[in-house]
């Protein structure tokens, strides 16, 4: 397995440069650029600020200069936030966004794959009906729009927990947040769930299992499951991806001091440094959550082989 | 004068349920604790998220909000944001009016206990001109002697017209007369920094722990895009009379996300509230939701570079059918601004404010059917319409209901408008290159004067210049109240220039700005003014009335 880990994390480096090397490019295609504000600044002003931050460099040798920073960790300075290094900026964020998709993660795994089995195990009846209809619900309500309303009903009008911000991290500040984050989640695992639990159910070694005499819970949570939530994995190695990397949306409505929104506030005000720096460290977590969807694979079914 | 909302105020918060277990149990600590303490803490709203708190760094409101709690130039705001000795006792002009003296306070020291001096302003005023510091902001000190070309890299930053002159005296030269000066130096960027620690630690001198003050706040903490925290810097001079001991500023671009948290009681102010919420706000909280003109002007520009719009008739025409009451009226509800007749706003300083666009008191379907025929003459039909793009600002919804409105009342007189939204920073690029036919456009005044406005459409600024407006008259006009030393003479001058702006129809104001601000009911010292600037040294909490 460690020769086949390596090899994957070999395979990820040029895959990383790939995606750099586009999302540099691209960011300097848009028209527009970081000092373009509703002041036009004077000509020798604008001069001065693209010489501080080397834009007035050839885009080649800004490229490579760039890459040079990137391998020795230096993600440069933000164009926007002047007083922080991209590297500050996404170090205090990311915990903070990790932290609330997470626990998001941790909500929606636990109703998901609940509701999905329960689903299953009643197949057709009302509680499947009312589960998959819920879930159907979750996946169509938009997060701006549970975001506001859950914020105004538990926040304004309830008064139970703080309608936004981030209160030091306190666990009253992060409840509506993983609530909202893992709703749509929740509806996904849990169709995901259902189906492969109905085919497992149905399966060869399900029926051997209870041929053996095992009482049904056994049968349903060590033999049943882990074939079920196969499908569940490959499909959660990019959503974790998502959810630890934050959420623009919940982290605007919430005000929440994570990394999520820098990715389009950073592409909106032409802060090229940050949007690239949040591309490496979102790129890093698609390929080492995907690495580990696939080890998980082999330990859920005896089947693979890490080749 | 602030405009609070006057309809009868309904119950409709519930703070008290916060007081309840759950709350108790899982807000976090801090607030309570400083309650306790008795500290008074004032919780601010922001907007966006400072990109730096370094006075030659900043470009917004939303950072001169902060850095203005903690630096301290010769002249200050007082609670009503008019200009009043800050740094400076005493100031002495030369009979031209180009050398001016500043005696700095002799009692005002750093929040590290060193003196304040003219030092201190004369390393700031040349570090922000330096062109190394490749400050934003710096042209706003092109009027200092040599100012420009020391900017260019043209002149050495000695060349620079300030210097100290012993300890506590500032001796600033100027390129020409500056009614306005004493107004102007109360921007940020006129902010003194404390040169010890700037040439030892350079940039870093900004963080948490090496921010030195000469305000009345000092920096605690910053982490981005959740709050920054200032507490009350005990040596500032005037410290006995601050009432607030620390003030927290919160990030929160969502302006819905943020009146949420003003209900809650977890804001006490907030620098905006959305205009859709604008009816029921009126009713819930009048007192709190208020509203006040500022000096700012939202226009449209047409491009004279690109033909129809070189035929004045053609701009007169656009011009002409914009109906500015209904803009402000219905399309904002009364919440988002003043129809305007003329560019630079009303109740600015140093201005007799006569300018106003021939079409002041025409009634609108006269206005219409002389667009129709300005629009006649220059060849445009019904088989052969006026077409073209409207450039605007995506993503804001407040601009898109505007343009839509314009949009319908062009099509009243047969003119064919295409929207095109742009992003902010692509449609600043499109405006400053010359790119455009017609777009929308605004200006917020960085200190109050007529020139501040003016200048924009002067030949020689390009950048500003949207829609190419050259005019011989109007760049002598300018130039010749820049030089006129009679602040009554040069308002003549001024407002001379402004009608023929206005009668050119290349700036065509369509409303002034106003500010929207919530203020809790508890905060005292509050005085809404057109500077839009409330320092927190200025205000306190009624502890009777909050809850």
């Amino acid at each position: 397995m460690a020769a086949f880990v390596l090899r994957r994390l070999l395979i990820a480096l040029p895959t990383l440069f790939v995606i750099v090397t586009l999302a540099f490019f691209m960011m300097r295609i848009a028209p527009g650029g970081p000092f373009d504000g509703e002041r036009a600044l004077p000509p020798e002003i604008e001069a001065n600020l693209k010489a501080a931050y080397n834009l007035d460099a050839p885009l080649p040798e800004q490229y490579l200069r760039y890459l040079g920073g990137l391998l020795r960790g230096d993600f440069g300075p933000s164009f926007k936030t002047k007083d922080f290094t991209v590297a500050e900026l996404i170090l205090t964020g990311l915990p903070v966004s990790m932290k609330v998709g997470a626990g998001a993660l941790v909500l929606a795994l636990f109703f998901g794959v609940l509701l999905g089995t329960i689903g299953a195990l009643r197949q057709n009846s009302a509680i499947d009906h009312s589960v998959m209809s819920l879930a159907i619900i979750g996946i169509t309500i938009p997060t701006f729009v549970t975001a506001p309303v859950l914020s105004l009903v538990f926040g304004v009008y309830l008064g139970w927990l703080p309608a936004g911000g981030w209160h030091e991290g306190s666990l009253g500040a992060l409840i509506l947040p993983w609530i909202v984050l893992s709703l749509p989640l929740i509806a996904i695992i849990s169709r995901l769930t259902r189906t492969g639990m109905i085919e497992a159910l149905r399966s060869n070694f399900v029926r051997t299992a209870r041929a053996k005499g095992l009482p049904e819970p056994v049968v349903v949570i060590r033999h049943a499951l882990p074939a079920a939530i196969t499908p569940l994995v490959s499909y959660l190695g990019p959503a974790a991806a998502g959810l630890l990397t934050g959420s623009l949306i919940v982290e605007k409505i919430f005000a929440l001091p994570g990394i999520g929104r820098y990715f389009v506030d950073g592409a909106l005000a032409r802060d090229y440094t940050l949007v690239l720096g949040v591309v490496v460290v979102f790129a890093t977590a698609i390929v080492v959550l995907n690495l580990i969807a696939d080890i998980l694979y082999g330990l859920l079914d005896p089947r693979v082989r890490y080749s | 004068m602030t405009r609070a909302l006057t309809v009868p105020k309904l119950p409709l918060t519930r703070r008290r349920l916060m007081e309840g277990a759950l709350a108790a149990g899982l807000l976090a600590g801090q607030s309570r604790l400083a309650f306790a303490q008795g500290r008074l803490t004032l919780h601010r709203g922001n907007g966006a998220e400072p990109g730096s708190l370094d006075p030659h760094r900043v470009a917004g409101t939303w950072e001169s909000r902060i850095v203005g709690e903690m630096l301290m130039g010769l002249m200050t705001e007082d609670a009503a944001g008019q200009a009043v000795p800050g740094m400076a006792i005493a100031q002495e002009a030369s009979a031209d009016g180009l050398t001016w003296t500043f005696t700095i306070r002799p009692d005002a020291v750093w929040s590290d206990g060193t003196p304040v001096t003219a030092g201190d302003f004369e390393y700031a005023w040349k570090r922000i001109l330096d062109p190394a510091t490749a400050a934003e902001y710096a042209s706003i000190l092109h009027g200092l002697k040599n100012a420009r070309a020391v900017n260019l890299g043209e002149m050495p930053v000695d060349a620079l017209g300030v210097r100290a002159s012993g300890d506590k005296t500032l001796v600033v030269e100027l390129e020409h007369p500056m009614p306005y000066l004493l107004e102007m130096i109360t921007h940020t960027a006129f902010s003194p920094v404390p040169r010890h620690q700037v040439e030892t630690l350079g940039e870093d001198w900004v963080k948490p722990g090496s921010y030195l003050s000469n305000g009345a706040y000092k920096l605690a903490d910053w982490r981005p895009n959740d709050r920054i925290i200032l507490t009350r810097n005990e040596k500032f001079w005037d410290n006995a009379n601050v009432q607030i001991d620390e003030v927290i500023f919160y990030s929160i671009s969502d302006n819905n996300a943020a009146l949420r948290r003003f209900r809650t009681g977890e804001l006490d102010m907030n620098p905006g509230w959305p205009v859709q919420q604008g009816p029921d706000l009126k009713k819930s909280m009048p007192d709190q939701a208020l509203i006040h003109q500022m000096l700012g002007v939202s226009y449209i520009v047409a491009n004279t570079k690109r033909p129809p719009f070189d035929d004045v008739r053609v701009r007169k025409a656009l011009s002409l059918a914009v109906d500015r009451k209904a803009i402000t009226d219905q399309v904002f509800m009364g919440f988002s601004g003043v129809p305007a007749y003329s560019f630079v706003p009303t109740g600015i300083a140093n201005y007799p404010g006569t300018p106003k666009v021939g079409f002041v008191d025409m009634a609108m379907p006269e206005r219409q059917a002389e667009a129709r025929r300005l629009l006649a003459e220059a060849g445009f039909s019904k088989a052969n319409p006026l077409r073209f793009a409207l450039s605007y600002r995506s993503g804001n919804d407040d601009a898109r209901r505007y343009v839509i409105a314009v949009q319908a009342m062009w099509k009243m007189v047969g003119i064919e408008a295409e929207l095109d939204p742009r992003e902010p920073k692509v449609l600043y690029d499109l405006l400053k290159e010359k790119d455009f036919t017609v777009g929308e456009a605004g200006w917020v005044a960085d200190f109050n004067d007529p020139y501040n406005f003016l200048f924009l459409a002067h030949s020689k600024s390009e950048r500003f210049n949207y829609p190419n407006f050259n005019d011989a008259e109007y760049d002598r006009l300018l130039d010749a109240a820049e030089r006129e030393p009679d602040l009554g003479r040069r308002g003549e001058l001024l407002a001379e220039a402004e009608q023929i702006l206005l009668d050119s129809h290349t700036f065509m104001p369509t409303y002034f700005l106003v500010s929207r601000n919530l203020v809790g009911r508890h905060v005292t010292g509050y005085v809404g003014n057109v500077n839009d600037v409330y320092r927190t040294r200025w205000l306190g909490i009624d502890a009777s009335k909050k809850g």
